[in-house]
């Protein structure tokens, strides 16, 4: 535990702490909800939009459903929303930034013309578009991001690579006569994949964020799945009066957009003291 | 070969330093960077200080000039600079009295700004006079120090210039102060031979010309024989032998500073075995009872581990070990 | 009358320019030929900027050749290329100057020993465990750093891992740039001796580079004298170092020789 707390201090700690806790809820969430087959979408029109009380915790939204099981079972979208983006970026830009880097010559040139083409596009307006072209679906939207994202772990694992490739130590290994191949998964890699999973770390909150965006703006999940931007975006015709439709997912998402926002800092701030310490 | 003489030293002490000590703390424990140094320059004079890595000299250095790491603990019997205290007045010292030339000269130099900004900068500070007059000094201390063309030197970046220029803009600004005390942190380390050599002629000219005095910190016994009037040697944070420069290379006392001097590569014939010395330094986190080097000490005997060595004197020439002279 | 390990003739080694109208960058290394016998010391002595370390990368295949020859071992050495220039750099050894910057900051000890061994293609077990070993001690160093790090190290050891690094396959040709350079006194003085040792007992031949003239001196048969990228002098050492032809060898010896110590070069 003391081990925890010196690696990411107390904030991230924290912060990691309230991830874990999405992610049990989110796991667990038919046995962790007051009402698990609302928070899966059946109605119960009785207790409509009823404000926080014993019974519903944080009230009703417009179709009687618990607010509180929605959010439990909507974390298990988002989480994976925000994960599996980061993820998919990560395996198509990482080696291509490898590869660039690495390489060089027209194998760079031609990757890094194809990932300006992408970076000319503000990201969330193309994934909108995308997911508009690729039709509703949480795995439609999750690509559609995916694929304006890739493009920024590209060049940073590029930059990287370029660092690494003109370290003695690698320097040395081909002196050696070690193979490219092996330089490149024995030596680059590890460098170059450190920063990038950090990066990662930070990302994820904004790539909740994209996603609960596209599924607010109707492209995404479809109803009846609990997802928060789909949820936030179901209650602003209540807000302000019955505010708990809204607030409730969108503090959901603001909680843990900002758990993984300062747990990546925490990781950044320690990778830099490390890299401070190695100079 | 030539050595530095003894000369136009007078007998004024500008440096006066006993038993300094400068402990770090730590997570493993209180660093001993500098144990107990005793150091006296007199005015005039180049003094080298001679050690190895971890011998604590570059941090004397830095406790001459008040800029040792925050929370360092630094304690001295006698830490006076020409009378006035050290331990208080050290920041105000420094830049004023006691300038600091270092290995890397391009890392002391601004990138960004032309030599002739830097220049004015520092006399800005400390001769306020009118711009055409502070421009005229800068020239006269550029050409001072052996630059050509010291006028069209205003106008260029430090990038520019070769390492030796870069050197003496640095040695220029140090003039430029108005210090008489400058500390030389391996001024050559970090520049090619012929131009190290260039280097040192230029700081002993200075000497000469200006009466300043060189605290000159160095691992290179070449930089001692070329320059050195003076040397004191350190190991693991302590002053182990003090003397003429000339008497240390040629009739070292101290068996650390004999196994430096016997370890040097043209101390041995061609092709044979050198006279390396086993063992590593006392790690700086433990304290040390008895003789600092005598785990590594060939001579060492069964008093040197338990009692620490007294000082020994001859004339002017001192020295720590409980052997006596003479002994192998 | 031995045949030499090394041949360089005639290198001509330039760096490209910027630019389409940038007039051709004079040579790093203008036309420089030197042979190194089997089992002989060669010490390759300049300051920056006189092509010593342009020359050695050439030969370590690390920056293209203009023109010129290089031969090693008889064979052709800028005629090899892809896999089996890989095995044909299993010949020479190379120790850096810096050995924390050399040595991988991720690896164990002896990863990073196993390394040149893998590259070989030998199979991981007792067999490479034990060269390993024997590599380590031939180097003076105790079997416990096997699981440490390089930054663990001292200066002497890291580069005592390098070293034993560069000998892991055998090879008959040790390249060395500066490899005491970034060493205390005393410190230099052991590495200094261990490549004695070693030179003696497996026959190298050493390729060493540095601008320390008196440090190569004492290990040299031949020394090299390079500025400019064009070589000065060159010779037995003892003809170099006792009676030298230019000036500037002269001035790189330094500029505080010894006095009064009674050994001669």
């Amino acid at each position: 535990m003391s081990a925890l707390v010196r690696r990411l201090g107390y904030g991230g700690t924290l912060c990691l702490a309230v991830i874990v806790s999405f992610a049990l809820l989110a796991l667990f969430a038919p046995w962790l909800s007051p009402y698990p087959d609302q928070g899966m979408g059946t109605p119960n029109v009785i207790a409509k939009l009823k404000p926080p009380s014993a019974d519903f915790w944080l009230g009703t939204d417009h179709l009687g459903r618990d607010v509180l099981s929605r959010v439990i079972f909507g974390a298990r979208v988002s989480m994976s929303a925000g994960l599996l983006i980061v993820a998919f970026s990560l395996l198509i830009g990482l080696p291509v930034g490898l590869l660039a880097g690495y390489f060089g010559g027209w194998a760079d040139e031609a990757l890094m013309r194809v990932t300006d083409v992408f970076l000319a596009f503000p990201a969330l307006l193309l994934a909108v578009l995308l997911a508009a072209a690729l039709g509703p679906g949480l795995l439609n939207s999750i690509a559609a991001v995916a694929v304006t994202w890739w493009p920024w772990y590209a060049r940073m694992a590029r930059a990287e690579v370029l660092v690494l490739r003109g370290q003695p130590y690698v320097e040395a290994a081909s002196v050696m006569g070690v193979s490219q191949g092996r330089i490149l998964i024995r030596h680059i890699l590890p460098g170059a994949a450190r920063p990038l999973l950090v990066q990662a770390a930070l990302d994820v909150g904004p790539a909740l964020l994209t996603a609960s965006s596209l599924s607010f703006l109707g492209l995404g999940i479809l109803p009846p799945t609990a997802d928060w931007g789909k949820m936030v975006d179901e209650g602003r015709k209540f807000f302000p009066d019955r505010w708990w439709v809204s607030a409730a997912p969108g503090i959901a998402i603001f909680l843990l957009a900002l758990a993984f926002s300062v747990l990546g800092d925490a990781l950044r701030d320690r990778e830099g003291d490390k890299r401070r310490d190695a100079a | 070969m030539r050595c530095a003489t003894v000369k136009g030293t007078s007998a004024v002490t500008l440096l006066d330093l006993q038993g300094l000590s400068v402990t770090i703390p730590s997570q493993a424990g209180p660093v001993r960077a500098v144990r107990s140094i005793d150091l006296r320059i007199a005015k005039g004079e180049i003094h080298c200080l001679i050690g190895e890595s971890g011998c604590g000299k570059t941090m004397t250095g830095m406790a001459l000039l008040g800029l040792t790491p925050a929370g360092a603990q630094v304690a001295a019997r006698v830490f006076q600079f020409d009378g006035i205290a050290l331990s208080t007045s050290a920041a105000a010292l420094r830049g004023r009295r006691i300038a600091l030339i270092s290995q890397d000269p391009a890392a002391a130099l601004n990138p960004v700004l032309t030599i002739g900004r830097q220049m004015d900068d520092v006399l800005r500070t400390h001769s306020p006079h009118s711009k055409a007059d502070r421009r005229a000094g800068a020239v006269a201390l550029l050409a001072a120090t052996g630059l050509p063309d010291a006028d069209k030197l205003m106008t260029s970046y430090p990038h520019q210039l070769s390492g030796g220029m870069q050197q003496r803009v640095v040695i220029a600004q140090a003039l430029a102060t108005g210090a008489d005390f400058l500390i030389a942190d391996e001024p050559t380390t970090a520049l090619d031979v012929t131009v190290g050599a260039q280097v040192l002629a230029l700081l002993r000219q200075l000497v000469a010309d200006r009466g300043l005095t060189v605290l000159m910190i160095t691992h290179d016994m070449d930089v001692v024989a070329a320059v050195c009037d003076r040397a004191t040697v350190l190991y693991a944070g302590l002053s182990v032998e003090t003397g003429l420069a000339s008497a240390i290379l040629t009739r070292p006392r101290h068996p650390y500073a004999k196994a430096l001097l016997a370890a040097l590569p043209d101390a041995a014939p061609h092709g044979q075995r050198l006279a390396a010395i086993d063992g590593q330094i006392p790690p700086s986190t433990k304290a040390i009872s008895g003789c600092a080097f005598a785990p590594r000490c060939p001579a060492a005997m069964t008093l040197c581990y338990t009692v620490p060595p007294p000082a020994r004197v001859q004339g002017d020439h001192l020295w720590a070990c409980h052997l006596a002279e003479g002994a192998p | 009358m031995t045949a030499p390990l090394l041949t360089v003739h005639d290198l001509v080694v330039r760096y490209k320019t910027r630019g389409l109208f940038a007039a051709a960058a004079k040579p790093a290394v203008d036309r420089v030929s030197l042979s190194l016998p089997a089992g002989s010391t060669l010490g390759l002595v300049g300051e920056s900027g006189s092509g010593k370390s342009s020359l050695l990368r050439a030969v370590l295949r690390l920056v293209p050749v203009e023109s010129g020859s290089i031969t090693v071992d008889g064979q052709d050495w800028l005629a090899i290329h892809g896999p089996a220039l890989r095995r044909a750099r299993h010949s020479i050894g190379f120790v850096a100057q810096n050995p924390f910057l050399s040595l991988s900051p991720r690896l164990t000890i002896a990863q990073i020993l196993a390394e040149p061994l893998l590259a070989r293609g030998d199979k991981p077990g007792a067999a490479m465990q034990d060269r390993i070993a024997v590599l380590l001690s031939r180097c003076g160093l105790p079997l416990d750093f096997l699981p440490r790090r390089a930054r663990e190290l001292s200066g002497g050891q890291a580069q005592r891992v390098a070293i034993a690094r560069a000998l892991a396959l055998s090879p008959r040709l040790l390249v060395l740039d500066e490899p005491t350079s970034a060493l205390d006194v005393s410190v230099q003085a052991q590495i200094l001796n261990l490549l004695m040792d070693l030179k003696a007992d497996f026959g190298l031949s050493l390729l060493f580079v540095t601008h320390n003239l008196k440090v190569v001196a004492h290990l040299a048969d031949q020394l090299m004298v390079m500025r400019h990228g064009c070589v000065v002098e060159a010779g037995a050492t003892e003809k170099v170092m006792t009676a030298p032809e230019q000036s500037y060898t002269r001035e790189l010896m330094g500029f505080g020789q010894r006095f009064g110590h009674d050994a001669k070069p």
